[in-house]
């Protein structure tokens, strides 16, 4: 196997990026009820987080930006740099759909 | 040269696993932090690729651990980071990794030499 091949993680990829994307889409699905949730905030980052790295190693670039935009919303959050608004949560279930779509097609 | 994986991602753990193997390294895995001090006492591994964020304990709190232990204060730690996050790689530094890697930036040579440059030390 070539170094830099990486098909043969593209069905280990598939398989943890959509156990990332349901973490996810759960926690975001909490905190409409309790935004100050830390357990579900800190799912929500940490499933981002590593969608986005794994995302970015197989080339899905696309895919990993809109888990950094989820990401970096998180950290601020979490690190009290920003409060955790509905308009805000609504936006990050919106990305999280396209997330979602977007793995259908690979 | 054996190398301590602590990553809770299966994919990441399974990825740098093939990878280094290919080049010949032992390789050891651990899925939180808890394990990953718990296997650096145990299996004494040359060198530890430390996620920040994992369960249980983070790689912060990893760090701190295994520098107060004598018996693991020694192992060199190089640590997982992620683009956006440079306070968390400074802070790592500070705890005493020498080193990091950007886990979401495929470069497997780069971190190979990393490996290499721990090696001749």
């Amino acid at each position: 196997m070539p170094i830099h091949d990486l098909s043969p993680f593209k069905t280990l990829y598939m398989q943890t990026a959509k156990e990332n994307l349901h973490v996810l889409l759960a926690a975001l699905q909490k905190l409409p009820n309790n935004i100050t949730d830390k357990i579900a905030l800190e799912e929500a980052h940490r499933s981002a987080h590593t969608l986005k790295s794994k995302s970015l190693v197989m080339g899905y670039q696309d895919i990993g930006n809109l888990a950094r935009s989820v990401e970096d919303t998180m950290y601020d959050v979490i690190n009290q740099k920003t409060s955790l608004s509905q308009d805000t949560l609504q936006s990050l279930r919106v990305i999280a759909k396209q997330i979602e779509e977007k793995l259908k097609f690979i | 040269m054996k190398i301590l994986i602590a990553e809770d991602d299966v994919f990441f753990q399974k990825f740098y696993s093939a990878k280094l193997q290919e080049k010949g390294f032992e390789v050891v895995v651990a899925g939180d932090g808890e394990e990953a001090i718990q296997k650096a006492k145990e299996a004494k591994p040359d060198l530890i690729l430390l996620d920040i964020i994992m369960p249980k304990k983070d790689g912060f709190e990893v760090l701190q651990f295994l520098k107060q232990d004598p018996n693991a204060n020694a192992i060199p730690v190089i640590v997982f980071s992620s683009l956006g996050q440079e306070q968390d790689v400074e802070k790592a530094k500070a705890l005493g990794a020498i080193d990091y890697i950007n886990k979401g930036f495929y470069d497997i040579d780069l971190l190979f030499s990393k490996i290499m440059f721990v090696k001749k030390q």
